[in-house]
């Protein structure tokens, strides 16, 4: 494993930085369709600075577990993010199995949150894990299968090398295998985001939510952490999405004039999928608890689909 | 209706002198009311008045079909009675709120807890209804909640994500409104009654207001009657579009919740432009209407409301035609007829079990009696037909206003108010967007009041939502609870 530490230090700035922001867009996108000024883009800098100076209050009934938490997904949630190439490749850090080990991580990350959500004793922490343990039960093997198809095209289950191995054939987006993998990837992103159908980020209801309710009793510094890492996590999913089936304006390696380009196609492939997942908030309501496990259901026949497809098709 | 009824008959709006009233021993007083539930009677309300350290009952039974009240009173005793929510479920609440204000207890009542308050002071938090098991977990949400909205606190007893039985407690906004109007009314009566339920302000003050024009034997003029009942429709429209929103909200439909919340702003204003006041304060009075509406803003508002209305139309469109919504909305928080009835429910959730139960129609006062608004009611009684009722209404009552709005009635819409008759009972139910508002007046010998009381719908309605949660994943609950969207203030008086 040697790492270039340029591209490691320019990623996990790249990271930090435009996870944020993203979140920012989908808000302020979300706002527009509902003609609403809404926030600035930039709005959710201005929230983690606040968080941050803010003093926490901790449960009484919490235990340690609940202080190491936010640390942990925060970490993991970063290391998430450096696996996955954004704007060049290779991306700095490629842990052993590849795509694997980065589902491993954001469920490493998803099971300390609902320790989180369990660990101060409140009803609502605690219905918000099960909820959500319930879901990634089942958007968890869509989401692998869905890499796999992509993973087998590129001959590889590293991100960076089924990316490169993609790059130049953009005409393969219309094969099955690839649009129905794409498809299904696409609601595990919305599972995995807490974005309608499946959950609501903007309710204040405790009884319907599910990823706020496991970080209901965190606050200040903490709070700052894991919202920090939702949006990284965001960030992550969209980036995978937007490389693995649209593996193109990579730049291949740290030049200035490369990257530079490389940011760009980024970032017109995030706003494209954050158009899209905006448009999906917008004309559809919140699925029934209950139904949220036939969505997902659909998502892993579609993946199980795109595998198949992808030896019947060769 | 046969005329075997032990009661004294009367319609709405009027009075009767307190002699005329039949009593009987509490015993026999229990059975008449029980007889007359049993044909077909709906509990409109049941209070006590003291006597001395002894109590009277009083009951007022409303029989829709027939367009009258019944109303009798028990003879002054002290204690005990025989419970007669053992065999009429919608006397529950009131049984335990007589038990909380006079002391006399409702023997066999099946869940004898305070209404309001905890022995004496503060809300009514206390014994809650178990369901013991190692898979249940109890759930209490509130007082304090995430959204804007009133406090009350909610005891879910679920398994896993199922309800298995949801207790209410109420009383956080208790302010003693009915003890404020003894030996009134005062200089603040009215005010109080305005607020008595804020979103329901035109409802209350009209029941109030017409209570007190029939004690004194007067009615106000038609131009005042007139206006009350465009107010009434206008409040209604504005709530029912700000519910439509609200639920729409609830399973995170965009579109027609941010339509929605701006459409209802609109309503608000329209009310505005009648009375200088979103909410309509200040327009009821006693007697008739603080203001009249002159030519200018009459046009203004006219115009106002058709854009209203079209907007709404094209909101509520939206909504009906995303079939994820209606996935949503349907089979929710289902209640069927028997049980709505049972539990005396009324206004749209009542409407929605196909309970043709509408105030409007069935016991007309006001302008109400000379045009009058179909009653709007779906079959089903889950999430689908309160939101699908709330919306015939907003059209009907848009339908009502543009035609009553072309062509009122002259003259002054201010009216006097005689002197309170002594010793009188009057009633007045007013259909508000809520439901049934119903206000008793009894006066004393001065002809100043002695016992007034209030029934919010909330009143009849909470224990619907109980209800309608049993066997439901509790997730639905905020949805249930909007389509509902009864009143904490109005219950908690």
């Amino acid at each position: 494993m040697n790492i270039d530490i340029t591209s490691l230090i320019a990623q996990t700035a790249l990271v930090l930085l435009l996870s944020p922001l993203l979140s920012g867009l989908i808000a302020s996108l979300k706002a527009k369709l509902q003609n609403r000024r809404g926030p600035r883009v930039w709005q959710p800098f201005f929230d983690l600075i606040k968080f941050f100076r803010k003093d926490m209050v901790i449960s009484e009934h919490a235990s340690g577990v609940f202080a190491a938490v936010p640390h942990v997904v925060f970490a993991t949630a970063l290391m998430a993010g450096l696996m996955v190439p954004l704007a060049w490749v290779p991306a700095p850090l490629q842990l052993f199995g590849g795509a694997l080990a980065l589902v491993g991580l954001l469920a490493l990350g998803r099971f300390f949150l609902a320790l989180g959500g369990l660990d101060p004793g409140s009803a609502f922490g605690g219905m918000g894990s099960s909820r959500e343990m319930t879901i990634s039960a089942i958007a968890e093997p869509a989401m692998m299968l869905a890499i796999f198809t992509a993973a087998i095209a590129g001959g590889s289950t590293n991100l960076s090398q089924i990316v490169m191995a993609g790059d130049g054939h953009a005409g393969r987006f219309l094969e099955p295998a690839h649009t129905l993998a794409f498809s299904a990837m696409f609601i595990v992103l919305l599972a995995e985001t807490g974005r309608v159908p499946v959950d609501n980020p903007a309710t204040h209801l405790e009884l319907t939510m599910i990823h706020e309710a496991m970080i209901l009793e965190y606050s200040g510094r903490y709070l700052a952490m894991l919202e920090w890492a939702a949006s990284m996590k965001q960030l992550v999913l969209f980036g995978l999405l937007a490389n693995l089936f649209f593996p193109f304006g990579l730049a291949p390696g740290m030049l200035p004039a490369a990257v530079a380009q490389g940011m760009g196609w980024l970032a017109i492939k995030l706003v494209g999928l954050a158009v899209a997942v905006v448009l999906v908030e917008f004309t559809n309501a919140k699925l029934r608890l209950f139904r949220v496990p036939d969505l997902l259901g659909a998502a892993f026949v579609l993946a199980t689909l795109a595998l198949v497809s992808l030896f019947l098709f060769r | 209706m046969s005329d075997r009824t032990p009661f004294a008959l009367l319609t709405n709006g009027t009075a009767l002198p307190w002699a005329d009233v039949p009593e009987s021993p509490v015993i026999e007083f229990v059975r008449a009311v029980g007889s007359e539930l049993d044909r077909g009677g709906r509990l409109s309300s049941l209070f006590g008045v003291a006597e001395g350290d002894a109590v009277r009952l009083v009951a007022v039974i409303a029989f829709d079909a027939d367009s009258v009240l019944s109303v009798g009173r028990s003879e002054p005793f002290s204690a005990r009675y025989p419970a007669l929510s053992a065999r009429h479920p919608q006397a529950h609440l009131f049984e335990r709120e007589v038990w909380e204000q006079h002391g006399v207890v409702p023997e066999g009542h099946p869940w004898l807890k305070p209404v309001r308050l905890d022995h004496g002071s503060g809300p009514a938090v206390m014994d809650f209804f178990r369901v013991d098991g190692r898979e249940i977990h109890e759930v209490a949400v509130g007082p304090v909640h995430a959204g804007i909205i009133e406090p009350g606190h909610f005891r879910f007893q679920c398994a896993g994500e199922e309800v298995v039985h949801l207790e209410i407690a109420l009383g956080y906004q208790h302010r003693g409104i009915e003890e404020a109007m003894a030996g009134g009314p005062g200089r603040a009566t009215v005010y109080q009654m305005e607020t008595v339920a804020g979103d329901s302000t035109i409802a209350h003050a009209t029941a109030y207001a017409v209570a007190l024009e029939a004690l004194g034997g007067t009615e106000a003029p038609l131009r005042a009657q007139w206006l009350r009942a465009i107010a009434l429709e206008l409040e209604r429209l504005a709530n029912h579009t700000g519910d439509l929103g609200a639920l729409a909200g609830d399973v995170a439909f965009l579109p027609t919740s941010s339509a929605c919340g701006k459409i209802r702003g609109d309503f608000l204003n329209l009310t505005a432009i009648l009375c200088g006041n979103r909410f309509g304060r200040g327009l009821v009075r006693p007697g008739g209407c603080a203001m009249d509406l002159e030519p200018e803003r009459l046009g203004r508002l006219r115009e106002r409301l058709g854009v209203a209305l079209a907007d709404v139309d094209q909101a509520a469109a939206w909504l009906w035609d995303a079939a994820s919504v209606r996935a949503r909305f349907e089979g929710t928080g289902r209640l069927d007829g028997r049980q709505a009835a049972e539990i005396g429910l009324v206004g749209p959730p009542a409407r929605a079990c196909g309970l043709v139960r509408d105030g409007r129609f069935d016991h007309p006062i006001g302008w109400h009696r000379f045009a009058q608004v179909p009653v709007s009611v779906w079959p089903d009684g889950d999430v689908f037909a309160r939101a699908r009722v709330r919306w015939l209404e907003t059209q009907r009552s848009g339908e009502f206003l543009r035609e009553q709005l072309e062509a009122g009635p002259e003259g002054d819409a201010r009216g006097g108010l005689a002197a309170a008759a002594a010793d009188t009972l009057a009633v007045a139910l007013v259909e508000g967007w809520r439901g049934e508002v119903c206000h008793v007046a009894l006066t004393d010998g001065a002809g100043r009041l002695r016992r007034y009381k209030i029934t919010d719908p909330s009143f009849h309605n909470w224990t619907g939502l109980a209800l309608a949660l049993r066997g439901q994943a509790i997730s639905d609950f905020p949805l249930c609870n909007k389509s509902f969207n009864l009143s904490y203030c109005g219950f908690d008086l």
